[in-house]
């Protein structure tokens, strides 16, 4: 009887052991990246096939210059690896592009110039779609272009801007593709919900001015003199013994104040809600503060990036989504009724650069959301054309 | 008789008795002879003249050409792989280049031109990284893998 039951009991622990073998993770597939920029990487590499003129049809087709023809979904049929990956890291929260940054501003950055050419393919994908008639298809691919963006991040300025004209890019093709949807009135409250709920759209030059911050005043140190006499000789040999043999501890020390100083009311400008007019006058002063004169005055100007146009590009992306929001509102109601409405709707999102209601105006092919102040860089006044399907 | 079917003789007939014990005496012998003998603790005179070793037996010399022609057929092999074509050649990616792609001279661009000057340095980073032919075979991809 008891060796009945040991043997058993040996049997019920060789048989949880085997269990416990087959169910652990040990044994399992390692897990897919949980960094964003991996996967994208992985998508960039295929893209190495593509070659000058093909990118240039991509590029020109995401830019709505030409409607994409047989040569470019050929083209787009070649990318269907990257824009797998870019899917892929859509899903995936954390992105780490791992830059060098104990370089400072030596720092190499090869992977924003394939930025650029990834966006290219994703926005010429969707306006494919859009062109056979798959709109909802083509949105989705457009937020998920978004997603791209906000993954290009803002741990530098440069990667800032470049994230900015990802957006940019991605408002014009919703643009261009929600007045073609104008009577799907399913497919406008979805994409108004997802736009709502999207968290994506949060990038600000608030973090990568602090991070120029620590770099450049690292810069401006005696070890790293050499270092800095070549950024601001612009590689110039005889200017850059000059800048060498002039610098000090004293001269430096002064400079890194003076930068501080600037760079930080910077950020109190963009951290503080303030109307646009206001905050670039603020910003502008501070860029012209600087006396060519003084060598400590003049090492920081060379550092300060154009603050002033920095706001324009924030502002002019956050009305460009503004404007989008209010037009999906806009051909909702066209949807519900049948007709555009004769005035803009209440409560609809607000032009940045006026803090006041677009502009609405109704056209003979749809209808134009205009600014009520215009971009101070530029003098320009910025309108957003919506073409409504008849 | 020669040496080698001497000692075959003597090996079958002595009579062995294995047992633990004496197992565990030969192995430690084999370990203490193994210490000893590594190429380390040998005199330069001490260690065998491998080339002495080969040219001596007829069967190591048959054996030493084949892996010298096996070798040379492997070596001339792979250089009529060798793509005549010489953009197929390893690029190098000039200094100039490798600064235009660094934060500072990305940061100046921008400052600059904006956008366009942006663009621009983008496009020439792109001109001087790719494109490069995918078109690898799988034996170019698993070259110098002989071994595994």
């Amino acid at each position: 009887m008891k060796r009945i039951r040991n043997s058993l009991l040996v049997r019920t622990v060789f048989v949880s052991l085997a269990m416990a073998l087959v169910a652990s993770p040990v044994l399992a597939y390692p897990p897919d990246p949980d960094n964003a920029a991996l996967l994208y990487y992985q998508g960039i590499l295929t893209l190495v096939e593509l070659n000058e003129e093909a990118r240039d049809r991509i590029r020109d087709v995401a830019r709505a210059e030409v409607t994409p023809d047989e040569k470019v979904r050929e083209d787009i049929s070649k990318c269907i690896g990257a824009i797998q990956f870019a899917e892929a890291a859509a899903q995936v929260p954390a992105c780490n592009w791992g830059v060098q940054y104990s370089q400072g501003l030596d720092a190499l950055m090869p992977q924003l110039a394939h930025m650029k050419v990834l966006t290219f393919v994703l926005v010429a994908d969707a306006r494919i779609r859009a062109s056979d008639g798959d709109y909802k298809g083509a949105l989705e691919r457009c937020l998920m272009t978004g997603i791209f963006a906000h993954h290009v991040g803002d741990d530098t300025l440069v990667s800032y801007l470049v994230s900015l004209s990802v957006r940019a890019m991605v408002y014009k093709c919703m643009q261009d593709i929600i007045g073609q949807a104008v009577n799907d009135e399913e497919l406008l409250g979805w994409l108004k919900n997802e736009l709502a709920t999207s968290s994506v759209y949060t990038l600000s030059p608030v973090k990568p001015l602090k991070i120029e911050l620590e770099i450049v005043t690292d810069l401006m140190q005696m070890d790293n003199v050499e270092k800095l006499a070549r950024i601001l000789a612009d590689s110039d040999e005889k200017k850059m013994a000059d800048i060498i043999n002039k610098a000090d501890k004293k001269t430096l020390e002064q400079a890194r104040r003076v930068y501080s100083e600037h760079i930080k009311s910077a950020l109190t400008v963009f951290s503080t809600p303030m109307r646009y007019e206001q905050a670039h006058s603020k910003l502008k002063q501070l860029a012209n503060n600087f006396d060519p004169n003084d060598p400590a005055s003049a090492a920081a100007g060379a550092f300060i990036p154009a603050l002033a146009r920095i706001l324009t590009l924030k502002t002019r992306t956050e009305t460009h989504a503004n404007a989008i929001k209010a037009a999906i509102d806009i051909c909702l109601t066209r949807a519900k009724t049948g007709r555009l409405p004769v005035t803009l709707p209440t409560g609809l999102p607000k032009d940045v650069f006026s803090g006041k209601n677009f502009k609405y105006e109704k056209t003979a092919d749809g209808f134009i959301l205009s600014c009520r102040s215009k971009d101070l860089d530029k003098d320009e006044i910025y309108e957003y054309e919506f073409k409504v399907k008849k | 008789m020669r040496p080698t079917e001497d000692i075959e003789k003597r090996i079958k007939n002595v009579n062995i008795v294995i047992d633990s014990e004496s197992n565990k005496r030969v192995f430690s012998n084999i370990l203490k002879a193994f210490e000893k003998s590594t190429a380390k603790d040998l005199a330069p005179t001490d260690r065998p003249n491998i080339w002495r070793m080969i040219f001596r037996n007829p069967i190591t010399k048959l054996a030493a050409a084949a892996v010298i022609i096996v070798a040379v057929g492997l070596f001339l092999g792979r250089d009529r792989h060798t793509p005549s074509n010489p953009t197929a050649e390893p690029r190098l990616i000039a200094h100039s280049t490798l600064k235009k792609m660094s934060l500072m001279s990305l940061r100046m661009a921008y400052q600059r031109g904006g956008f366009d000057a942006l663009d621009r340095q983008f496009r020439d980073t792109l001109d001087a990284l790719g494109p490069q032919s995918l078109s690898i075979s799988m034996q170019d991809l698993l070259e110098g893998a002989n071994g595994f």
